[in-house]
């Protein structure tokens, strides 16, 4: 049996409980409250044409209805009023919930939504430790960092891995882990992703988590994302932790997504599982999405 | 460019007729107002506030010394939307976008700003600014759109994050 092509996810979705459906996303843009207050762009926007209707599940997201204009050359955007970010992706932020004051790392960082979304949640204050592995990604994180005015955040290219040099204990750990994507977030997607290249995300996510572990205090919290559907990534990495780290998984309280699934493919997982949320594109109208929030023991 | 030649905020902000001292440290070609000093020993590529990149000869200023530029600079030019637009694209100022000056004169460097009193960047004065016609009377410097075109110019990022 092929483990690619769009019929061989479709089967492995509907075994748990999922489906494929074609959709088109709208764009959602996010409210830089360093710069602005969502009562003082919205009708700067309108007066250009621009309409917007805020997102229920978001603190600052807004859906782009209507735009005569590419919003991402404007003369808003450039001062960094809004960012333009995917509906899910401003989640796992929210889910952190940084503060100011606390020491913040995040893991995989550009091209800097959720690090400028975190500077904004902490006000500029406290400190930010953005790491990227990967040299091509930096640049559109800097200038995000400056385009959003972000000044609590300090950034370094390469492995988070090597964060354990800074002597630093986080408050808390923002994980957006290099994934396989999912079929809306790349045209032919189907065609590019096998159970190799999961099982090659997995082994990174892993990695990458157990070491973000060690630079969290005891009794800080991990938020760990991701844009993949696939349960290797999502759920299964989630039983590996139980088993193997310092953790237990709390409650992400969210009214949009799915619990996370106890039952994949026959095995059954820990309780604690279910605490995580899943994101099927249609049932949330965002792109594929999970999380799971975890407290260091 | 040897050190001594190093452009500096101090001239930099002082064509605008701000005198101003900013304790900012160089991280590669950037400057930064850093607060956590511990971290610069680690080497990183941005820490704190930025304040200006190095480009050639020359400064550039980060978003947020742009707008220290607006409120502060000696001369300043208010442009409508249309001349907005066209100068955040690259475009120089022309008599007719004008609606609001200090009355700078030919060779003043001035600080260019929206109709919402925002700096989207500065120019030099080239004629007096009442020249009507096709001839620009402020050649245009710097502009906010250069963080666009300078993403643009850095290898274009082929995100394996979806558009997170």
């Amino acid at each position: 049996m092929d483990s690619v092509g769009k019929e061989f996810f479709e089967r492995r979705y509907k075994q748990i409980g999922g489906d494929i459906a074609p959709l088109e996303l709208p764009q959602v843009l996010r409210v830089n409250t360093l710069r602005i207050t969502a009562k003082e762009l919205i009708p700067r926007l309108e007066k250009k044409g621009v309409q917007l209707k805020r997102l229920s599940f978001t603190r600052n997201g807004f859906e782009v209805i209507k735009s005569p204009f590419s919003l991402g050359a404007i003369t808003e955007s450039l001062l960094g009023y809004y960012y333009i970010q995917e509906a899910a992706a401003q989640i796992p932020v929210e889910v952190l919930d940084p503060k100011p004051g606390e020491i913040v790392l995040d893991c995989c960082a550009a091209p800097g939504g959720k690090t400028t979304q975190a500077a904004a949640a902490m006000q500029n204050q406290g400190t930010i430790i953005a790491y990227d592995l990967k040299e091509h990604r930096i640049p559109s994180l800097l200038m995000n960092l400056e385009r959003c005015g972000i000044k609590n955040t300090t950034v370094f290219q390469g492995d988070v891995v090597q964060a354990g040099r800074l002597g630093l204990k986080f408050d808390k750990i923002l994980l957006d882990a290099p994934c396989s994507g999912n079929y809306l977030s790349e045209p032919g997607w189907f065609d590019k992703r096998d159970e190799q290249g999961i099982e090659s995300s997995v082994n990174i996510q892993r990695r990458l988590l157990k070491s973000a572990l060690d630079f969290l205090a005891q009794g800080g919290t991990l938020v760990y994302s991701i844009c993949s559907l696939e349960p290797e990534e999502g759920e299964l990495n989630m039983q590996w932790a139980i088993e193997h780290l310092p953790i237990r998984l709390a409650k992400v309280n969210l009214q949009i997504g799915d619990s996370g699934l106890t039952n994949i493919f026959g095995k059954s997982l820990h309780p604690d599982v279910a605490n995580c949320r899943r994101f099927w594109p249609q049932k949330t109208m965002t792109q594929g999405f999970f999380i799971a929030k975890m407290v260091k023991l | 460019m040897n050190s001594s030649n190093k452009p500096t905020l101090k001239k930099f902000l002082a064509q605008f007729g701000m005198s101003v001292e900013v304790p900012a440290t160089i991280l590669g070609r950037s400057h930064f107002i850093v607060k956590e000093r511990a971290l610069l020993s680690h080497r990183p590529l941005f820490s704190g506030e930025l304040v200006a990149h190095e480009r050639g000869d020359f400064l550039i200023p980060s978003v947020d010394l742009l707008q220290k530029i607006g409120k502060g600079a000696r001369h300043k030019v208010t442009v409508n939307a249309h001349g907005e637009w066209l100068f955040i694209c690259g475009r120089d100022v022309f008599a007719k976008s004008i609606v609001k000056h200090t009355n700078p004169v030919t060779e003043d460097r001035v600080a260019i700003l929206n109709e919402e009193g925002e700096c989207i960047g500065y120019g030099q004065v080239t004629a007096p600014l009442d020249t009507p016609g096709k001839r620009p009377v402020i050649a245009r410097i710097f502009d906010l759109g250069d963080l666009l075109r300078r993403e643009r110019k850095s290898k274009k990022v082929k995100d394996d994050k979806g558009n997170s």
